[in-house]
């Protein structure tokens, strides 16, 4: 930690002490943060998407103005880490591809049918090799022309046909 | 995937079974379908806009219909999120989600937004409403495609590769043609070798009347003569024909390259920035080179070794049939093997060019940067960095290699037994007086004749999977339509600079809107600053007027003509620009003001420099003019380059001037000279600053403050100041806070 610097980063840390999230009557994500004199609407917003998908979750005002940072959803109880996962997911909304069915190329796209965790998807990539992002030696997002996000959770884990596809991209 | 026209049906069908108290049915003014439920599962719904208000009607469970109407919705807003937004609707003092939608459809959601808002403001009646299904899904073959594209790549008919290559080398089909002819000259000499040997073993060597032999040996000087003069002739054919291959290897790879650059400089700022430049570099540089050397040396020796093949394999038949099937027995098996291995190592080929590229990128960015890296001192980290790249690219090519290494000399031991069986039959043969050792002679000759086109043939696959992986890649960029284009009908006119911004959107990627309705216009002559945060799209906004990039929605108009339909060369070529930072090209000082002149003469080079107030820091430089600046001009000081940057501009002599932060981190001594220089090259043009200096706007004509991706406030400087609580107000009275204090320091330090 930088010197000098500890009580700002310290006043930022939101807790199951400091900080109570519900679910309003329409069902829109509110918290109350005393230390922040916030009650109403909040939006949260992942500091590391790719790396840390339940630690340094950034809470923000409707003007994404930062009311406090929740440094690990395991600083709440169960059921507040269980609403604010389903609302992370709702911002970072990714099918899981289990299974590549049809992998085309076609003048510099791709063309994708897979099932996911959402069902049967098709997709479109441009540039393949561009659009996939690493997010380590064994996970990967692909990117699709609309900038929709779909994620590989294990390559190792796909089965021989769907890998065969993807390998020349890897 | 259904059509538009069944989804409409539907939803018609849906409004039909619901009826008022009257009885009567409701009518869809627009619909679109929404993909997600509030809980951020898969869920079609079918979202109906009617002059009653709104549905959500599930599409996968009957009847599941929710209506919201319009006297209960007092606005509306768009949340995104990651690939997609979600329509909310204030209703009765409370916000609340209507629709989600992840993909194409967000452009939908964003539409019906739009309208809600004005359909809330009273401004547009429900029934009135216009509305254009956007999708990003070709309708033809339903297949989801870039936004924005105007063609469908999978329904792009493309050219095949090898209707590619033929235009690429057609104009020098002559040589070509000729490199070929002489070949076959080359080949035909060596065939005629073996025959002449025949005739030197069996009509002279082995005879069987010594006398003969005795009688002929002037005659045996002449054919060794001959054979000499066929080595000869062999010898300068086989020298011409490389000097005609090298010309036209290098006019190829020129060619190609030219091709390449052309496409990539057509490009847009977004399609350039698609690649990195180590990747470009690879393509124009190496990929270029294999695709060349493919052309002009790979192929037409492929053509000519098949003739070989073909032509030997008949003299061989001719001669012995059943010999020649022993010879040629081989090579299935060979051919056989090449393809099992080829079909693994086409997927290596394409991860050896993907590496290549990796490590050039990182090479380009360490030489870029190779300031930060000394700072910083991360030479270590930079070089394991390296390291891991090449070693990736080590590890492809080896295996790549690998494969090819143990392959070849096996495939070419199979080939050569056809060689081993031949000496046995032969053998048999002349023991029983069936063939003379003049014929095996000859024979053995054509079949070493044949073998060596045999094991070049073998060699083929890894070639074409170069050549081919090269090919795609080079293709790609050549092929690639820019995002920016012209239209067939661009306008080329001499600009008078009035500047028409209306209504516009846009975002960089699809998932957030950089500007969201901005609308400004700014008179010819006329002097706008553009004031806001750090990231509120001010440097967006120009780029737009620029046309770097094409806005999403709405127009901008120049002398009242859309910018999508001027020439972009007509419309940048009368627009200057100072930018926060200067580029300078490797080249002299002279070179660098007049690259926005080029035919400057010398004197009106050096008067652009006096106006900038960049003459007298010139001529201290130890060559003047002709001082070399360098690669990014590192010798110059920034408030140098920013007087150079400013000359160019004069020198351009545009109509619209765009001035981004050209003052910033600037001492005072040196912002007033470039003040001074701004000054009078901002005369009788239009200009656009952006500045967070305010005082560099103080001859502006009218302010424009961004705030949340559009126009907060609008005026002059007076207006603004009278608004209480207004931002510019605020970031003007901050800005003279902080002058206070700093003037405050220095007279303190100064005491």
């Amino acid at each position: 930690m930088i010197k000098g610097m500890e009580m700002i980063t310290a006043s930022l840390r939101l807790t199951g002490e400091n900080a109570c999230f519900a679910l309003n009557a329409n069902g829109l994500l509110t918290a109350s943060i005393p230390a922040a004199e916030h009650r109403g609407r909040v939006f949260l917003s992942l500091a590391f998407p790719f790396e840390r998908e339940e630690e340094y979750i950034s809470v923000q005002t409707e003007e994404k103005d930062e009311l406090g940072m929740i440094r690990s959803l395991e600083d709440f109880d169960a059921e507040t880490a269980s609403l604010l996962r389903a609302e992370l997911k709702k911002k970072y909304f990714c099918p899981k591809l289990r299974k590549i069915l049809k992998l085309v190329e076609r003048n510099g796209n791709t063309y994708w049918d897979c099932l996911s965790d959402q069902g049967d998807l098709s997709f479109t990539v441009r540039d393949v090799h561009r659009s996939l992002i690493r997010a380590s030696e064994d996970r990967i997002f692909v990117v699709d022309v609309d900038g929709c996000r779909y994620e590989i959770e294990s390559i190792a884990g796909l089965d021989r046909k769907s890998l065969a596809k993807i390998e020349l991209y890897l | 995937m259904e059509s538009r026209v069944d989804f409409e049906a539907s939803c018609e069908k849906i409004l039909s079974s619901l009826r008022d108290g009257e009885g009567l049915a409701d009518r869809a003014v627009f619909a679109f379908p929404s993909n997600l439920d509030r809980k951020a599962e898969r869920h079609e719904f079918a979202v109906i806009f009617s002059p009653k208000g709104l549905y959500r009607a599930s599409r996968e469970r009957e009847g599941e219909i929710e209506f919201f109407s319009f006297s209960r919705i007092a606005n509306a807003r768009m949340e995104s999120f990651l690939g997609g937004a979600a329509c909310e609707l204030l209703l009765d003092g409370e916000w609340m989600e209507f629709c989600r939608s992840f993909g194409s459809e967000k452009e939908n959601i964003s539409q019906l937004v739009r309208i809600l808002k004005e359909v809330c403001d009273g401004v547009l009646r429900p029934e009135e409403a216009r509305f254009v299904y956007r999708s990003s899904v070709c309708p033809t073959c339903r297949r989801p495609m870039r936004r924005g594209a105007t063609r469908c790549p999978w329904c792009t008919e493309k050219r095949g590769a090898v209707k590619k290559l033929w235009d690429l080398i057609r104009p020098m089909r002559f040589w070509i043609l000729l490199t070929m002819v002489l070949f076959l000259l080359n080949s035909g000499l060596s065939v005629v070798l073996p025959m002449i040997q025949r005739t030197l073993v069996d009509d002279y060597l082995t005879a069987d009347d010594p006398v003969t032999v005795l009688s002929s040996f002037s005659q045996v000087i002449w054919v060794v003569v001959a054979m000499a003069a066929v080595r000869v002739v062999a010898v300068l054919v086989s020298m011409l024909r490389n000097v005609i291959l090298s010309r036209v290897s290098i006019k190829t790879v020129v060619e190609l390259r030219r091709r390449l650059y052309e496409n990539i400089q057509r490009l847009s700022v977004a399609g350039i920035s698609r690649h990195t430049a180590g990747d470009l570099m690879n393509r124009v540089s190496a990929s270029t080179n294999t695709i060349s050397a493919f052309l002009t040396q790979h192929l037409p020796s492929l053509l000519e070794q098949c003739l070989v093949i073909v032509f030997v394999a008949f003299l061989l038949f001719y001669h012995s049939p059943i010999m020649a099937v022993f010879v040629l027995l081989p090579a299935p098996f060979v051919a056989l093997m090449y393809r099992l291995i080829w079909k693994r190592n086409k997927k290596l080929y394409h991860r050896q060019w993907v590496a290549n590229s990796v490590s050039n990128t990182v090479l380009h960015d360490v030489f870029q940067g190779v300031r930060e890296v000394k700072v910083y001192g991360t030479e270590k980290y930079e070089i394991e960095k390296y390291d891991k790249a090449i070693n990736e690219q080590k590890n492809i090519s080896v295996r790549n290699e690998t494969a090819w290494a143990k392959v070849v000399p096996f495939s070419d031991f199979v080939i050569q037994i056809g060689h081993f069986i031949l000496l046995y039959f032969a053998g048999n043969l002349i023991l029983d007086q069936q063939m003379t050792i003049g014929e095996l002679t000859m024979f053995s000759s054509l079949v070493d004749l044949i073998y060596g086109p045999l094991r070049w043939m073998a060699n083929f696959p890894r070639i074409i999977q170069q050549a081919g992986t090269a090919i795609s890649k080079v293709y790609e960029v050549i092929e690639e339509e820019p995002d920016v284009a012209d239209r067939s009908n661009a306008a080329s006119f001499p600009l008078r600079g009035k500047i028409e911004v209306e209504g516009i959107w846009f975002g960089y990627d699809e998932n957030e809107n950089v500007l969201e309705n901005v609308s400004v216009s700014v008179s010819p002559g006329e002097f706008l600053g553009i004031v806001g945060r750090s990231g509120v799209g001010k440097s967006t906004l120009i780029n737009l007027i620029m046309r770097l990039y094409d806005v999403d929605r709405g127009a901008i108009r120049i002398d009242g003509v859309d910018v999508r339909d001027i020439s972009q060369h007509a419309l940048r070529s009368q627009i200057g620009v100072v930018l926060q930072e200067t580029f300078l090209f490797s080249g002299t000082v002279y070179e660098n003001l007049a690259y926005a002149k080029p035919d400057a003469t010398y004197d009106e080079v050096m008067e652009a420099a006096r106006l900038a107030n960049a003459h007298a820091f010139i001529m201290k430089l130890p060559d003047g003019y002709n001082t070399f600046v360098g690669e990014k001009g590192y010798t110059l000081s920034g408030g140098e380059r920013q007087r150079i940057a400013i000359a160019r501009a004069i020198l351009h002599d545009p109509r619209i001037l765009i001035l981004d932060e050209a003052t910033s981190a600037l001492d005072t001594e040196t912002e007033s000279l470039i003040q001074e220089a701004l000054a009078r090259l901002c005369k009788d043009r239009t200009t656009i600053a952006i500045a967070h200096r305010l005082s560099t706007l103080r001859n502006a004509t009218k302010l424009l403050v961004l705030d949340k991706k559009t126009v907060a406030e609008e005026g002059t400087h007076e207006e603004l100041m009278a608004k209480d609580g207004g931002i510019y107000q605020s970031l003007v009275i901050a800005q003279r806070e902080m002058n206070t204090i700093h003037r405050e320091t220095e007279e303190k330090d100064g005491k």
